[in-house]
């Protein structure tokens, strides 16, 4: 065999498996969705955009998403000459297991080098069956709803935040786990593959998606999700819907135990954990009750469920060191302005619910010395 | 186990290690049939008892007929006879009960075909016909019989064609299984870049084609004419790939082993008629049928007309092999159809013109392309009847695209346009290089870059859910 059968077909080897690799690291996400969302390609590009700025950042589900305003924290905080940049990195679907897988694949600290602060958003009417004793059960993603869905987990997101390792189905605990995982951490053509054969199959079928356009419009710059409020229409036809989950859904009409919450905030529960992980990336833990619509916590019966647990949580973060903001149930809100449908405020409503939370994030002095103002 | 699972790739490369360490001809064997036993008990452990049966009626039968020559034919009759009760006991019960169902019922007795489903035992239409063949080479005394059962109940059960072939003859696979092989690096690669070929060829384009095909198949009626249209064509591609990357995987894991066997596909789809496609499609199959079927039958020694109902025969029951269902018949019949008219006017032409004549030279070269257009349309077409469920899913399939075949071409997924023109145009140079492994034509690091391409490939566009390969149903 003379020399050029072994140098030909190296040489071939590098371009072709070189070439893939850096088409990975350079343009892949170019061309395809990097999380499967709208949503969530959005603000995850405005966040990369103001990473040195950004100083407060909130984590949690759709209520915090569309809930929570960084603007009026931003303005607040001025008026208060205690200016911090905020952030809203919300997303729908998010349950407090994803804080503990977020937390410990994403580097807050490193990626956004000024952030002293994490506002974590806190579901107070929920029995939070959603978080289990051990991760190992994981979860069934077919059949997840909203933005942390299957595409999401599956995602270059979904695997770089480590979101994908809660399906189940992705876990693979042999020798060819643990080479997958050697071969993802070498290489992102490898890890990312599945964008790769998105691009191949579907081309840019996500960034041509009609409805896009209209999310990017919705995505502030902060990564507020702006909405505009039900109609009257709008207002019946949220209400119908949520009635009808409601009849269906067994959970919500369960009596729930007002011990329930104990557990979470006893000693290396699962509100000790998230802290300690916040911690441990040099940030300080604020926990936030989600804004959400009081129909959800009256229809259900769980006002006093809501109380007690917002007591707890208050006990429970002043024992710690740590901040607990809580806008309360908000029955004097608007049922059609403040809303944008049964379960989430609108952009009106988050502005005002904002300015609640934000009076009680800046007065706080533990939050103060943090910032430093 | 799917051959497309990682389990399926650890307990290869155990066997494989076992195999070429080994320093006897015994325990290789060893190594391979319980490789075999735990392949196949894998789906379950039960039908290992149906396969050994078969296994001991076989060897059985070609010992009886070595000793009994007189009655070598009565011996692989009744031989035969067994075999194919046991498989239409397991396969064909339900479907001849509700087919006899009326005379049933007029006799005044009551039976619940569904009653008589049963747990498919796998590979075992395969089998069945491999044993078939073997046992009637021996009484034709084309083979000598295999006297170790151990050896023979390897042959039967080999692992990498065990499941849907390719259909072994005794001659091609018994001596070699009887051999120790050296190992040869060139071979082992060679047998790997194939393994890896058809990986590439199932996971890439008949994972991916599946998910829509499946779902505008499950509701045909509900499809406008031109996603039918572009279904039908995309399942024509999605059972080439998964065969031909079955049939492959086989061949190249049989190599790997030092073993060569026989291959399965030759580029079906440039068929210029229907008897050629026959010759490239299946193509063990094909001569199966050809040897122990359509000559057994009369071939075509007995007139014109007996030769076209042989051949049309032969199809129906090859058809009818695939499975208990009207649609398969009809599937042979329409092949079988073509068969015959095509020899028909075959013999009309060559009546009409001599062998050196200019006009047929033309003709010739003038009919490649209208026939391979008929052919594919008919291939196509008869694909319909194969893949739908019901004989009415496949009236609606063919009445919608007769109805309107450019009905909804732009709501079909993009999926199907991009795999589809990506087999075209790869069909070709994969099948050369394929053939140049087999053949060990190319260099060490030739194969070796062909194996990591193929095999990166597939690992990138392997579809979340591995899918069974069809053939596996029958």
């Amino acid at each position: 065999m003379s020399r050029w059968s072994y140098i030909l077909p190296a040489i071939l080897a590098v371009i072709f498996f070189g070439g893939i690799e850096l088409f990975a690291r350079i343009a892949l996400f170019d061309l395809v969705s990097y999380t499967n969302s709208s949503k969530l390609d959005s603000s995850w590009a405005s966040a990369k955009l103001q990473s040195d700025e950004i100083e407060v950042f909130a984590i949690g589900s759709s209520e915090i998403l569309y809930g929570l305003d960084p603007a009026i924290f931003d303005e607040i905080g001025t008026a208060r000459d205690c200016d911090a940049k905020t952030f809203n990195f919300g997303i729908e679907g998010f349950g407090p297991t994803h804080f503990e897988i977020v937390l410990e694949n994403v580097r807050y600290d490193e990626s956004l080098p000024s952030a002293k602060i994490a506002l974590i958003g806190i579901n107070m009417f929920e029995r939070h069956d959603s978080i289990p004793i051990s991760l190992e059960s994981g979860f069934n993603c077919d059949s997840m709803a909203g933005d942390l869905q299957r595409s999401v987990f599956t995602s270059g997101f979904g695997r770089d935040t480590g979101l994908s390792a809660l399906c189940p189905h992705t876990k693979n605990g042999s020798v060819f786990g643990w080479l997958e995982g050697q071969l993802s951490e070498f290489s992102l053509a490898y890890r990312h593959r599945q964008a790769m054969r998105s691009l191949i199959l579907y081309g840019d079928a996500h960034h041509q998606d009609p409805s896009r356009k209209d999310v990017q419009k919705r995505v502030r710059e902060n990564g507020f999700y702006y909405s505009a409020g039900m109609t009257n229409e709008t207002l019946a036809f949220h209400m119908d819907r949520w009635k009808n989950n409601f009849s269906q859904i067994a959970y919500w009409q369960e009596d729930v135990q007002l011990d329930t919450w104990e557990d979470y905030v006893a000693h290396g529960g699962i509100f000790d954990r998230i802290a300690r992980q916040v911690e441990a990336q040099n940030l300080l833990p604020v926990f936030v009750a989600n804004p959400s619509n009081p129909v959800m916590i009256t229809d259900t019966n769980r006002e006093s469920f809501y109380t007690s647990n917002a007591q707890l949580m208050m006990e429970w973060t002043e024992s710690r060191g740590y901040v607990f903001l809580d806008a309360g149930i908000l029955g004097s809100f608007d049922p059609k302005s403040d809303f944008e449908d049964h379960r989430h405020v609108s952009g009106e409503g988050a502005r005002k619910v904002s300015r609640m939370l934000a009076d009680q994030f800046f007065e706080n002095a533990i939050v103060r010395e943090r910032i430093g103002c | 186990m799917l051959f497309n699972t990682p389990l399926f790739f650890a307990l290869l490369g155990a066997s494989l290690v076992v195999y070429w360490f080994a320093r006897n001809l015994v325990t290789r064997q060893i190594a391979l049939l319980i490789t075999s036993v735990v392949f196949y008990a894998f789906w379950y452990p039960p039908h290992l008892i149906l396969l050994f049966a078969l296994v001991f009626v076989a060897y059985g039968v070609s010992r009886l007929i070595e000793v009994d020559e007189g009655q070598r034919f009565v011996w692989m009759g009744f031989g035969t006879v067994v075999v194919l009760i046991c498989l239409a006991y397991y396969k064909y019960a339900e479907y001849f009960l509700t087919l006899a169902q009326p005379l049933i019922q007029a006799s005044g007795k009551s039976i619940d075909p569904s009653a008589y489903r049963l747990e498919l035992p796998l590979g075992i239409s395969f089998i069945t016909f491999q044993i078939i063949a073997y046992m009637v080479d021996v009484a034709k005394r084309e083979l000598k019989p295999e006297r170790n059962i151990f050896t023979f109940s390897l042959f039967v059960s080999f692992f990498p064609q065990l499941i849907a072939g390719p259909i072994c003859r005794g001659h091609e696979l018994l001596p070699q299984l009887k051999t120790k092989h050296n190992f040869i690096i060139k071979r082992f690669f060679s047998g790997m870049l194939i393994l890896f070929a058809g990986l590439f060829l199932k996971v890439v384009f008949a994972d991916n084609m599946a998910a829509d095909i499946d779902r505008i198949y499950a509701a045909p009626s509900e499809f406008p004419g031109g996603v039918l249209l572009w279904a039908s064509i995309g399942f024509g591609f999605q059972i080439l790939s998964d065969f031909w990357g079955y049939s492959t995987m086989a061949v190249g894991m049989a190599l790997m082993f030092g073993i060569v066997i026989p291959i399965n596909f030759n580029l079906p789809y440039i068929s210029t008629s229907i008897q050629s496609f026959w010759r490239r499609w299946h193509i063990t199959l094909s001569s199966w049928l050809r040897d122990y079927l359509y000559i057994a039958v009369g071939g075509n020694r007995r007139g014109k007309l007996l030769t076209y109902r042989n051949l049309i025969l032969t199809m129906l029951l090859g058809g009818l092999w695939h499975g208990a269902s009207t649609n398969f018949v009809i599937w042979g019949a329409i092949h079988g159809g073509f068969l015959a008219i095509e020899r028909l006017i075959r013999g009309l032409i060559t009546t009409t013109f001599s062998a050196d004549s200019a006009y047929l030279t033309v003709l010739n070269w003038a009919w490649r392309p209208i026939g391979w257009a008929i052919t594919m349309f008919v291939t196509f077409t008869a694909w319909v009847f194969f893949r739908a469920e019901t004989w009415d899913d496949s009236v609606s399939v063919i009445s919608g695209i007769a109805s309107a075949p450019m009905d909804g071409w732009l709501t079909v997924s993009s999926v199907m346009y991009v795999l589809i023109l990506a087999f075209v145009l790869l069909m070709v140079p994969v099948h050369r290089y394929i053939e140049a492994a087999r053949h060990e034509k190319l260099s060490t690091p030739w194969l070796l870059l062909g194996s990591s391409v193929f095999l990166f490939l597939s690992v990138v566009m392997t579809s979340p859910d591995p899918v069974p390969f069809i053939y596996f149903q029958f």
